[in-house]
């Protein structure tokens, strides 16, 4: 069996027992080998898939390892581990007719931990049934040879736009991250397969008027999150907000037909996708804590729990691309490969983020500072829940001081997915 | 000689801001007498370092020391350089020598204080930030360094943070920062664009400062320099961000005495003395920063007299210097702001140590004497003492102008997507 099969196959190992050690050492070894197939390389996957295993692995690592005690049911773990398991291979198909097979199924784990109120439910169908119906259209379109038609196009935006929550169809997320369960949310949202849909389908073929048109969405939506994250009283609101506005630059970067624009948006995925991560997950420590906060008070407490508001603190500044993090080299990387050609997206990013800093401040000011009030209770972080945070701050920071590695495989792929457009593109025109 | 002082000097400090950040986190809590001596023995050790790069200057004249390679990407060089000449060694120098005199100051100052090790953390962060923004060879360097400073600022004026107000200030300090900071990100940006490199030899020239040539059309020099006026206008908390720094006073008074009347308010004139040849080659630019600073330099002065606590008073003096020492950059002079920079310091600094024992001696004379009061009498007229009353206005128009637009902005934004939602899904459940 090859190491890739075996990368894909081994989370499934633990479904049917999903016990904490267990689901631990798969997750644990998935992401070993999945480094391990990055190093080897691998003729059934390319750079791109190759580098998106272990980050996705990460995620749901991390996510596990920070599940609270009373949180720990075998139904979560299972959606945590299915979604894990769709993922990777949702990362590893290239044909279209795989992607608009394997897309619906990467929302089942969500859909199936959704609470059963009728509302919620009704939320997710009314926005996720015309994405997949959308982007099965699509890939129809894709499956004939030679280009692909406009419309193909066309239905593949709409259903990108409407898994990413891109501006005017995002309302759906900031209202299921105040009601869905958190860690699966963040499992569907951070690994971002909307983004490799467009770059594996639009990215190579689609005319340049059609990525700056979800480009300049995208742009949007950030400096949308951005604002609407602004005086939000709600930390899940907060952070939906932060998320959608960060990931968005995303997809600014993926609009860029230059190697420096595309290798920051690619950058800008994996740097956001972990911090945001890391972020979502002190989120989610606190709340287990200290129940759902709101942000209309000064909650104080970081004398309780200095390590978590350190560790929250830092998280959500590299989320924002803080010097000294993945994500600043990652934006920055983004600002200088589009300003030339795209100086909206170069000025706007970091507007965006320069907002997003505040609210990040703000948040952490509200959420353990300013009241001397005492919580009779026990509020630091547990061990496992430290290995999470170690592990993601290492990455974040280590990889922030010493990035060349990374960003040479962004450019890499940034090229690879250049030279494949251009050999598409070109007999089109001819 | 000297660049092997100038590297060990960085080097060390970051090393004992990491072994200050990591204690907690990796639980091997230092005692309050090993931080401090561990602190002013850094500083003491750094100002010798800088002392000797210092004699090696002379010998050898501005070296410019290659750390290494951040990345290269994207046709984009980041280099990691220092950067040391006549204008850098004696602000090394006196942040060296003040950063040590505080922490000393500091061991008894802040003895069992709660927050004592977050203080000597932040200050050893404030130390580096502020030693790299001298030393910075190229712009991104700076920014790095300058974000640094920015955050440690805003996390000792909250230092105190089981009161609102402190944290209040501090997020509203922060605020600004990083609204300012947009003007040297996005000079970087362009500096980039133009040169596909950002160190400072590259956009700035070469040669032996201040006798330096930019390679800048005048144009694009007004335009950087336009960006970077608005970073320094920002941190030196000059119109119309004078708001922040008298807000800035709730932090302890040893971080108050070097944050803000020596060290970091002086950044900003630091950045534009190093930008001196973009001003030599923009007269547009050199008119902005003379009056910015002499109405600066007029509101503290007007503002200052009808201040009634110490702490303020000390704060818009020290603006109002500052301000001068912005118009004397503008109006071309160099080594003359050097040295009015290195007299206020010290000066305001001794003064910020000294202003609670001048209290407490007040107290102590008022009670062996009998307490009197002085009627205020001033021939201000009343215009100019509801002026200084109102601080200028500055905090009213930006609270109308920025604050309150924002906010409603957000609120207005939610509100509509939860009609869209409504619309669409119907009513969400209470």
């Amino acid at each position: 069996m090859s190491l890739h099969l075996l990368v894909l196959l081994l989370p499934w190992l633990a479904f049917w027992r999903p016990t904490r050690r267990l689901t631990l050492g798969v997750l644990g070894c998935d992401l070993l080998l999945a480094f391990g197939l990055l190093e080897q390389g691998t003729p059934t996957a390319d750079e791109l898939s190759l580098t998106l295993l272990p980050y996705t692995c990460m995620i749901y690592l991390v996510l596990v390892l920070a599940t609270p005690l009373k949180q720990r049911q075998a139904g979560s773990t299972r959606a945590l581990l299915a979604g894990l398991g769709l993922d990777l291979w949702f990362f590893s198909i290239q044909s279209p007719l795989w992607l608009a097979l394997a897309w619906p199924l990467t929302h089942l784990p969500l859909w199936l931990q959704l609470p059963r109120c009728s509302w919620t439910r009704r939320l997710a169908l009314t926005f996720w049934l015309p994405g997949c119906l959308s982007f099965a259209v699509g890939c129809w379109g894709y499956l004939g040879s030679g280009a692909p038609p406009l419309w193909a196009m066309l239905a593949l935006l709409g259903a990108v736009a409407l898994r990413k929550a891109i501006f005017p169809v995002h309302q759906w997320l900031p209202a299921l991250f105040e009601r869905a369960s958190l860690p699966h949310l963040i499992a569907f949202c951070c690994p971002q397969v909307g983004a490799y849909a467009t770059v594996r389908l639009l990215t190579a073929q689609a005319p340049e008027p059609l990525l700056v048109a979800l480009g300049t969405l995208a742009l949007f939506t950030s400096l949308y999150g951005a604002i609407l994250a602004l005086g939000n009283r709600s930390l899940r609101g907060v952070y939906a907000s932060l998320f959608m506005g960060q990931t968005s630059l995303v997809y600014a970067g993926l609009q860029c037909t230059t190697p420096a624009g595309l290798a920051g948006g690619l950058a800008v995925w994996v740097a956001g996708g972990l911090a945001l991560t890391g972020l979502g997950m002190a989120i989610w420590v606190l709340e287990a804590r200290r129940g759902r906060q709101w942000l209309d008070t000064y909650q104080g407490g970081y004398d309780r729990s200095p390590v978590l508001a350190g560790t929250f603190l830092l998280l959500g500044l590299t989320s924002v691309g803080f010097p000294g993090t993945l994500g600043f080299v990652s934006q920055e990387l983004l600002l200088d490969g589009t300003l030339e050609h795209y100086p909206q997206v170069g000025v706007l990013a970091a507007f965006t983020a320069c907002l997003n800093g505040i609210t990040v401040m703000a948040t952490y000011f509200r959420l353990f500072c300013g009241s001397r009030q005492e919580y009779g209770y026990s509020q630091s972080i547990r061990r496992r829940e430290r290995l999470a945070v170690y592990m993601l701050l290492a990455v974040l920071l280590g990889m922030g001081l010493a990035p060349q590695n990374f960003l040479a495989s962004r450019a890499r792929i940034a090229n690879q997915l250049l030279r494949a457009r251009a050999l598409l593109i070109t007999p089109q025109a001819e | 000689m000297s660049g092997a002082a100038v590297v060990a000097l960085v080097y060390l400090q970051a090393a004992v801001c990491l072994l200050l950040g990591c204690q907690r986190m990796l639980r091997f809590p230092l005692s309050e007498r090993a931080v401090a001596g561990l602190l002013s023995w850094l500083f003491s050790l750094c100002f010798g370092l800088a002392l000797w790069a210092g004699l090696g200057l002379a010998k050898t004249g501005p070296v410019t020391i290659p750390v290494g390679r951040w990345h290269l990407s994207g046709g984009f060089d980041f280099l990691l350089s220092l950067h040391l000449d006549w204008l850098s060694l004696p602000f090394l120098l006196l942040g060296t020598a003040l950063c040590g005199v505080v922490a000393a100051f500091s061991e008894r100052y802040l003895h069992r204080e709660p927050g004592y090790h977050r203080f000597f953390f932040t200050l050893c962060l404030f130390g580096l930030g502020y030693t790299l923004t001298i030393l910075g060879g190229s712009i991104e360097v700076l920014y790095a360094s300058w974000e640094f400073l920015g955050l440690s600022s805003a996390m000792l004026i909250g230092f105190f943070h089981d009161r609102p107000a402190p944290v209040r200030n501090g997020l509203y300090a922060f605020a600004v920062y990083r609204i300012c900071d947009l003007g040297l990100v996005l000079a970087s940006v362009l500096v980039f664009q133009q040169f596909h490199s950002g160190e400072l030899e590259v956009w700035l020239g070469r040669g032996q400062w201040p006798n330096i040539e930019t390679p800048l059309t005048p144009a694009m020099a007004g335009l950087i320099g336009g960006l970077l006026l608005l970073s320094a206008a920002g941190k030196s908390g000059q119109w119309p961000f004078c708001g922040w720094l008298p807000r800035a006073m709730e932090g302890p008074t040893p971080s108050t005495a070097i944050f803000y009347g020596a060290l970091s308010v002086h950044a900003g004139a630091y950045l534009l003395l190093r930008c001196s040849p973009l001003l030599d080659a923009s007269p547009a630019f050199a008119a902005a920063a003379t009056l910015i600073g002499l109405g600066t330099a007029l509101t503290a002065r007007l503002v200052g007299r009808v201040q009634n606590d110490i702490k303020c008073r000390l704060a818009y003096s020290s603006l109002a210097q500052v301000g001068l020492i912005f118009a004397e950059i503008g109006l071309g002079f160099r080594w003359l702001p050097v040295l009015h920079v290195l007299g206020h310091a010290a000066l305001r600094s001794v003064q910020f140590l000294k202003a609670p024992s001048l209290l407490h001696e007040i107290h102590e004379l008022h009670s062996a004497l009998g307490e009197y009061h002085l009627a205020p009498t001033s021939s201000q007229p009343s215009w100019s003492y509801r002026f200084g009353l109102e601080r200028g206005y500055l905090d009213t128009l930006i609270g109308a102008l920025v604050l309150r637009p924002a906010l409603g902005l957000g609120k207005a934004l939610r509100s509509a997507d939860r009609q869209v939602l409504k619309w669409l899904v119907g009513p969400p459940p209470s």
